[in-house]
This record gives structure tokens, sequence and C-alpha cells, in this order.
């Protein structure tokens, strides 16, 4: 018989995350996946960050996940994003080998202790009074286990669309999972079906390299993981076209042939996403969209066209392919299709991720309304942690709005809910000054190292580097310039670097001697803070209000909907989302400033 | 344990004169920030706690009014936290003055905040809380609407107007961070930069809003206009005695005319008594006379005054400096006429008066607060949310001219969206509603995003 402490269904970039964290906590733990060569497959674009997801990749990594190693070891191209904006939304991103990325987390989920891999689909969840026991296989085997972590994907009742064909697959060539959606309505939870779609892959080879804008990775490559000792390299470029007037007719003509606009899909599409169908429709006046050829890899010619996801029938989809300049005589390797999923509305879920009328039962991923790899491992990671936690007896870890990204997708996801496949952008982050991909480690790491999932010579390494950045902090304050070339007099060395004109290399010209061990990425690290100290106050300032709401908790099993003081719809809202402080029952919509003074009232009332 | 950081404020007493009005003030920094513009023999921080102290507040050195100020500090106060009420002479000028001036360091309370406060902080037990009576009012008046009821329709249009403009900007900011790589119309950070600058001169066009508001803030400005022996100095005296008399808080000039100030039904009303406007050859009367000629021009109301000779040259003069509708024709003395001469008076529209039997006066009183037709519950909201709306236009315009400099000194677009940010806080705190940040919504509506 199969026992487990914790069993994650999926190894995607949720389950890995959730699987690895559980194993390096010390749990006993399995992970499930359909097609062993499909661990960590990125199923869209290959690449990973972009504003907001490159932030979320650091904090990640910061935590000991794996999907930031991953990234830049695998990647073969990469480039910091918003450069021209400002430092807090500088994100950095990278393309990446889709082979060698589900290969190289094959390899890590292999090399884990305390951690098995099996093949199999899962159908049924087993418990027993309100409490998961583990799960079985569509063979019929039993695996037991007392915390599950459901990472599925867009493989629950997953319908690829093309055109008007429908064929039920969890991804192009894999099986759906059909009867865990059955299994999971029997338990209560509640399901929806949300959509989204992928392009179609050609053969590079067929491009017409002269007439499509070439885009290289940066001189100086930054990638996504703290411990910098993998060697980054820019080994492709990127390409970029654009769609035309033919492309769009093309499209208008046969708009009714398309899944999407056939009838044939029911599911909520992202609108940050869109397919070309949906383009053209919507934004009709556009005479142009963008079109980006993107490398699969280094051992393939195939090559993903980033711009014109859609779900027309394979005819059309050549005829679009070849209306674009630089792609007249492109081959397709693979069609673009949609895919519709069920995933778990969100608003079933406490801040751990676990689902809130079965103990032991998590859900992680796109399987919660989300969508993108980043806020996929997000997810696995929270799952994982706090599975294990829960094992042990120990307080939850709550991620907190204000001190991560991590933190504000979970909130998020739990406490607003989404109405369409949810993504990370760094507006929804109301602390985004503070949350910086510079000081990913410094927010984060002290956190994944009392886990147990930072290993040590990246924890000492982290401990050195903050020594280095107080140590020049102090020296900034309380040394003078020697050199006063057009000073009246001495300055302190901080002042100087406050002045818009100065970098920190600059202060050399004033006396300033800058150590050994000053790396690049601390300089910029501290110029920021000190040139930014006024807003950065600003935003701790916030926080700090914001956090005494959050610290100001409600009682777990409160009975809402007694409580008539609080209007009726937003007792529902509370009873449903049942929130843990006032923080938290501030942000639910529905719920004002009189419903939590009411509430605030009623609860004092209580403990007299 | 207290349950709030932030520092709340209020007029406790009834609006309208009395002997005196108290503020009063409960949070962490309420000492703190009163010392910010108290000055006493001591510092407030160092007073006893429940005791007195004698001072001034003042800002910028301009005293406003003499005040005792009671400290109470936590948790033996009312609320339970720091309290300190702040004792000033009963007028809605002076009041409004000081609590518009704490307002840019504190918030306003909501109605029964103190009581749900000292609640919360066990100060008291819920019978008493509500035998107090503010606690079920708590609960309807927190409600965002009644903010929203206190605004006149068109300042909220222009409030709403200031914030669309604010918000379409940050939405373009956010546009710009998060949808990089798309192809978007070229965003031009000077071009930003123009309108936000356009959004402040309208901001600070805000801060004086309208004659009712000035009136408001500044005073009923009257002036007495009238050949000498007419009896000015009688009218203004007779308003002075028959009102209360307050401490002008404007600093007074060369004394070539005089200058009280009286409360007149909570409008303060200063009088001002002319030297007149009439031709002279005296050099020395023609520096008086060129002087009432600006106060004049100033007033909001002209009190013309004869005693029984209709002095046509000089109403005629009058009537080239103001506007005739600013000027209330009075006939003095009228104890010395007769009935049929006084009817000829009343039909050219004459105020009849007389400063010997105190006859006519009430109706002068009533005719100069006559434009200004705010009822009583109007005039409480009014005030109240004005002291309020002028602090948290000050503060958004503040956090506007920081947005401006940010993109000056090249800082990002994240740091000019957060000033912005700030900004549209202090505006949606007026017309009291809370930002979603539905900038998502926007880009999605109007711009193609997506690759």
């Amino acid at each position: 018989m199969y026992k487990y402490d914790v069993i994650v269904v999926g190894a995607g970039h949720a389950g890995i995350e959730a699987a690895m964290a559980s194993a390096k906590m010390g749990a006993k733990t399995l992970i499930f996946v359909i097609k062993i060569e499909s661990i960590g497959r990125m199923s869209c674009n290959p690449s990973i960050g972009g504003p907001a997801k490159g932030h979320l990749a650091r904090e990640i990594d910061a935590m000991g996940g794996v999907l930031a190693k991953a990234a830049d070891s695998t990647g073969i191209q990469f480039r910091m994003l918003n450069q021209k904006k400002g430092p807090a939304v500088w994100a950095p991103r990278s393309q990446n080998d889709r082979d060698k990325y589900s290969q190289y987390m094959r390899y890590e989920l292999e090399s884990q202790t305390n951690l098995d891999i099996i093949e199999a689909l899962i159908d049924d969840i087993l418990y027993e009074n309100g409490e998961v026991i583990g799960v079985k296989s569509n063979l019929g085997e039993p695996y037991f286990a007392p915390k599950i972590i459901l990472a599925n994907g867009t493989f629950l009742r997953g319908i690829v669309h093309v055109g008007n064909v429908n064929i039920s697959s969890g991804r192009s060539g894999e099986p759906a999972s059909e009867k865990l959606s059955a299994s999971l309505i029997k338990l209560g939870l509640n399901l929806q079906r949300f959509k989204t779609g992928t392009p179609p892959r050609i053969d590079i080879r067929t491009m017409n390299f002269n007439i499509v804008e070439k885009q290289q990775g940066d001189d100086n490559p930054q990638g996504f993981s703290f411990y910098r000792d993998i060697e980054l390299k820019n080994s492709v470029s990127c390409y970029l076209t654009f769609t035309t007037p033919q492309t769009h007719q093309l499209i208008q003509r046969n708009i009714k042939k398309s899944s999407l606009y056939g009838g044939f899909i029911q599911g909520t599409g992202p609108r940050y996403c869109p397919s070309i169908e949906d383009k053209v429709v919507k934004f009709a006046s556009k005479d142009r969209h963008q079109v980006f050829i993107e490398p699969e890899g280094e051992s393939t010619f195939e090559a993903y066209v980033n711009g014109v996801s859609n779900s027309l029938p394979p005819d059309i989809q050549s005829q679009i392919i070849a209306s674009i300049p630089g792609l007249e005589k492109a081959k397709i390797i693979r069609y673009g299709y949609a895919i519709e999923y069920d995933y778990i509305v969100p608003d079933n879920l406490k801040l751990t991720l676990e689902y809130k009328k079965i103990k032991g039962l998590y859900c992680a991923g796109q399987i919660n309304g989300t969508s993108g790899y980043e806020e996929a491992a997000a997810q696995g990671l929270t799952a994982g942690i706090n599975a294990v936690l829960s094992l042990q007896n120990k307080e939850p870890l709550l991620f907190d709005r204000s001190q991560s990204y991590l933190g504000v997708l979970i909130d998020d996801l739990v406490t607003k809910g989404t109405t369409e496949p949810y993504r990370l952008f760094t507006s929804r982050a109301e602390y985004r000054l503070f949350l910086r991909q510079d000081n990913a480690a410094k927010r984060l790491m002290p956190l994944g190292y009392k886990l147990g999932l930072v290993e040590n010579v990246r924890w000492e390494k982290f401990q050195k580097e903050n020594e280095i950045f107080e140590r020049e902090i102090a020296k900034l304050k309380n040394t003078n310039s020697t050199i006063n070339e057009g000073l009246t007099q001495p300055l302190r060395y901080i002042h100087l670097l406050k002045r818009p004109e100065n970098t920190y290399d600059d202060l050399t010209k004033f006396g300033y001697i800058i150590p050994a061990d000053l790396t690049e990425s601390l300089k910029s690290r501290i110029t920021l803070e000190v040139k930014y100290e006024g807003y950065i106050k600003r935003q701790l300032m916030g926080i700090k209000k914001f956090e005494k709401m959050e610290h100001f908790k409600i009682p777990e099993n409160l009975n809402y909907m007694s409580i008539n003081s609080i209007a009726y719809e937003a007792r529902e809202r509370l009873n449903k989302i049942k929130p843990i402080s006032f923080g938290q029952a501030s942000r639910i919509s529905g719920v004002n400033q009189t419903d939590i003074n009411a509430l605030m009232v009623y609860l004092k009332k209580q403990s007299l | 344990m207290t349950f709030f950081q932030d520092s709340i404020v209020a007029i406790s007493t009834p609006y309208g004169s009395s002997g005196i009005a108290v503020i009063r003030l409960s949070g962490e920094n309420s000492i703190e920030i009163v010392d910010l513009f108290f000055k006493g023999k001591i510092k407030l921080e160092k007073v006893k706690s429940n005791s007195i102290i004698y001072g001034k507040i003042q800002e910028n050195k301009h005293i406003i009014d003499d005040v005792l100020i009671s400290i109470f500090r936590a948790p033996h106060s009312y609320t339970g936290e720091n309290v300190v009420e702040i004792s000033c002479h009963g007028n809605m000028f002076i009041a409004n003055k000081i609590l518009e001036l704490l307002l840019t360091k504190c918030r306003l309370a909501e109605k029964g905040e103190f009581t749900q406060r000292a609640f919360l902080n066990n100060k008291m037990d819920l019978t008493e809380a509500e035998a107090v009576g503010d606690l079920l009012n708590a609960k309807t008046n927190f409600s965002h609407i009644a903010a929203m009821e206190q605004l006149h329709g068109s300042l909220h249009n222009r409030i709403s107007k200031l914030l669309t403009s604010i918000t379409d900007i940050r939405t373009l900011l956010e546009l710009e961070i998060d949808f990089l790589e798309q192809d978007l119309p070229f965003i031009d950070i000077k071009e930003i930069q123009e309108k936000i600058r356009a959004i402040l001169i309208e901001l600070e066009n805000l801060v004086i809003t309208g004659e009712e508001g000035l009136i408001l803030r500044e005073g009923l400005m009257v002036s007495l206009v009238g050949a000498p022996n007419v009896g000015k100095s009688s009218i203004f005296n007779s308003l002075l005695e028959t009102e209360r008399a307050i401490v002008t808080p404007i600093p007074g000039t060369t004394r070539d005319y005089l200058e009280e100030a009286i409360s007149l039904k909570g409008y303060l009303v200063r009088i001002f008594d002319t030297a007149g406007i009439r031709n002279t050859d005296d050099s020395i009367e023609k520096i008086g006379i060129e002087r009432s000629f600006d106060i004049v021009k100033k007033s909001h109301k002209v009190l013309f005054i004869i005693d029984g000779k209709e002095n046509l040259e000089e109403y005629k003069k009058l009537g080239e400096l103001i506007d005739e509708q600013k000027i209330i024709k009075v006939l003095n003395k009228a104890d010395l006429f007769e009935k049929s001469e006084i009817d000829n008076f009343i039909k050219k529209n004459y105020i009849i008066c007389s400063t010997t039997n105190k006859n006519g006066l009430e109706s002068l009183k009533e005719i100069l607060l006559k434009d200004i037709e705010i009822s009583e519950d109007q005039l409480h909201k009014g005030i109240l949310s004005n002291a309020r709306h002028i602090a948290a236009v000050k503060k958004t315009i503040e956090s506007i001219k920081i947005a401006i400099q940010s993109i000056d000194d090249q800082l990002g677009f994240e740091f000019t969206a957060f000033d912005l940010k700030e900004a549209s806080s202090a505006l949606e705190e007026i017309i009291g509603i809370v930002s979603t940040d539905d900038f998502l919504n926007k880009i999605f509506d109007n711009f193609c995003i997506g690759k």
C-alpha cells in the first residue's frame, strides 16, 4: 500500500514547486504526472518573466523555489525590460529552451530526496469525515496521504478546439482528466469554465530573416536566481513582424469558422492575452498587430508565433501565417488551438490554498483560475509549504500583500476572486515601490530559510551580501568626501549619491573607494534605496497602516449571517470568504466601511 | 490596546455662535499635531495630563485665536487615546479656521467616531455607548453616501472631472509599465506633465471656490459709506453693541477707517466704517478716501447711509465703484421724519433705520445676510465639508506638485504614478468614494493588449 504525507497531482509549474517544497521540508511526498516527459512543460510561450511575473520569479527563488534556477539554467535569451521606466518596475525576462526546461525540472524532481514520481492519471479523491485520505488512479490503485495538492492545470475536462473540431485533451497531444471533476463536484467544489489559447508554431528556417526585425538579448544578461553562479547566455534572437490588412480580412471572412466565434466555446478567456480573432474583431480600426517569432530551443527549429493565438481551422491558419511579412513561405509544425477547462472558483479556498470545506485538500495553479507559469509556481509553493506546516501542526504561512507579489496574488485570488484567467500585473500591488525585484531576497529569503527551503550556501551568500550592504550604507552616511572638486565644502557621500546626476561609481571622483566585494547588483540596490529614500519612506508608512488592519484578526468560525447590523449582501460575502483579518475583510467586494465598522462593534460586544 | 492609529478631529460644540467652541482631537499623535500650531509658555507635550493651558493657535506666526487647551493622555481620556480639546472663541469662522489647520495633519472624525473609539478602547460599555446615542448613528453616518450628499452638485462634478483626468493619466502610466512591447501609441512623459500641470491649476482655482465659499471662510465684508454726520458711526456702533464683537483674525492696517467684526447668526461679518468717498482737496483726507475706495471695491455689501437728504452725486459715484446690487440704501435718523416722508423713502428701496430707538436694525441685519441663502442645516454640512474639502484639496495639490517634480527628476513612471495615486485618494475623500484602481478594465477596454 502506498502511504505518503503529501500527494501532488500534476507536475507542471505549480505541482513541481509544491512537491519540491514539501519534500524539502521533510514530508514524504508523491507527485503524479500524466506523461513523464511533460514534467515542467511550457504549454504556452517558452518564456519566463516580464513585469510582475519577473518579480514573482525572483520571489519564488528567494523562497527556495526552483522556477528561477530552471529559467536561468535553460535560458537562451535574457532581457531586462522596462529599463526606461523606473527601477521598481524593471523586469527580467528570459526566452527558454522548452525541452531543456522540462528536462531540468524532471531531473530536479528525480534528484530530490523524500520525493517519488509516478506516471498516472488520477480519477478520484478519497475522503472520510470531511478530510481527504488519498487519491485513486484510473487503474484503480489507491494512494494514501492526509494532504492532497491538486495542480491539474488545464487538464480538468480539458477540450482542445480547432475550428469546429474538438478533442478531449488537457494539452495538445495529452489526455484530459475527465473523471476528477466529477469527484470534485461531489466534494462540493464550485467548478467553472475558462478558456485560453495558443498560436501555431513554425519551422524558423522557412522564415525570411531579411524582412523581420531582430531582437537581441542584453549585453549584460541578468537572470532570476539569487545564486548567480549559473552562466547566463544569449544564444538566440527573437524576431518582430506584423499582421497585415490581408490577415485581418482573412480572419473577418472566416470568423464563423473559428471555435471562439462559431459558438463552440463557452469559457471566458483572458483579455490581456486575446486571440487574433478577438483583436481583429474588437479593435477593427487597428491595421496591424505585432507578431513575435520566438525560438523554442537550441536543439530544434521550431518557433513560437507569438501574437496569433487562434482557434481557426488548419487551412485558415496556414493562410494567416502566409499573410504575415516574413512568414510568406513559413511551414507550420503545430497548429494553434483554444482550450477550455474547469477551474475551481478560488473563493472556495483559504489563504493557505486549502479548500475551506475539506481538510487537507489544497489547490494550486491554473486550476484556481490563474494563468502563467510564475503565478502557478507561486501557488504551488504556497500550497506545498502550508500542507507540510499543517501536517506539523504549525502556524500557516500567509504571504502578505505589503511584503510580496506572492501575497498580492494569493490574496487577490482568494479575497477578490477573478472573472477571467488571472494574471499578475504590477498595478495590482499597492506597495509596488517596495516590492521590487532587486530586494526580493531581502524580503523573503529569511522566511524561506526558516522553513528549510533555502540551502546553506545561498543563505551564507545572502548574509554576506547583507553585511556588505549595511556596511556601505553606514559608510555613505558617516563619511565625508575627501576630494571636493565643485563642492564648497566636504559633504557626506550619501548626499552626493542622492544627487540625480551622480551614480555610485561617480562617488570615486569625490574620494570614495569602492571595495572589491561590492557587486554591481548591490551597487544598484544601494543607489536605488538612497536616491528614492523619500518615496520608500512614504511607501513604508502606508505599509505600517496596512499592517495594523491585517493584524486585527477575526475569529475563524464567525457566523456572519446572524449579525443583523451588517448589510445582507455583505454578510453573504463575508460568510463565503471568511476573512482572517479586518484588512482582508475590507478588500472583499460588496463589503464597505459601514459593514466593517458594524463588524468591529459586533465583535467587541461579543468579547464584553 | 488601541484599534486605530490615525488621529481624528471635529468641532464638538454646535455650529453657529456661542460663548466658546470646542475642537476635539483623539489619536496617538493628537498632542504633537496641536503642538505644531500652538504657542504657549510650554510645549503641549510637556504639559501634565488632565490639565489646562492657555496659549495661542497660530498659522505661520499669524494668530488665529487665544485658546485654552485641555490635555488628556491615554488611557485616561474619553476615547482612551490621547485627547486634546481646544476651547476657542465661539465663532464659526475661528473654529473652522482652526479645524482647517488641524485637518492638514489629521482627518475629520465621522459622526459618532469618538464614542465608537471610547467603546472599542474599553472606556465605556455598550449601554453607555448606546445612551450617548452616537453608536447607532455612527453606523448609518459612516456611509460614504452621506459624504456625497454633503457636496453641492457643481463642486461634486468639478472634483469628479479632476479625478477622471488624474485617473486617465494614471491609466496611461500603468499601461506603459505593465504592457510593454505592445504596439501602443508612444507616451510622451512631457505631455503627461503638461496635463498634470493643467490639473494643478484647476485645483488651485478650486481652493478659492466662489464668492459664497469665500464669505464663509473670510467673512462678509460690509462697508459704511455716507456724508459726514449722517450717523455712520452710530450704525457701526449699534451693530457692534447688539451683536457679539469678536477679535478680528485679520491683522489691522493703518486705521483710516475703523474695522470691527461681529458674529451674525454664526457668520463672520466684518464692518468697515470708511472715511467716505466724496471729493476733497485736503491732501490728508484724500489718502483716507482713496483707502475707502479700495475697501468699498472689495466689499460684499455697502451700506449707503443718508439722514434725509438724497445724496445722488455720491450714490452715482458709488455705482461706478461697485455693482449696484451690492448697495443697500439706508435712511438713518428715521425717528426725525413724518410717516409720509418715510413711505416715500421705502418706495425708493431705502431701509428705514434709527440708531436712537434701534428701529430697523434687525431688518438691516437680515438684508445683510440675504444673499447667503444657506439654511442652518446646509450651513452645518457646508461648513463642515468645506474645511475638510479645503484640506483635502490642499493635500491633493501637494501630491500633484511632487508628481510634476518627479517627471523633471526622471524618477520613473511608477513614482509619478504613486504621487498621482496619493492625489486621487485625497480627492476621493471629498466625494466619498473609494477607488478600486480599476486600471486593468480601462486598459483592456481601450487598448489592444496582448501578443
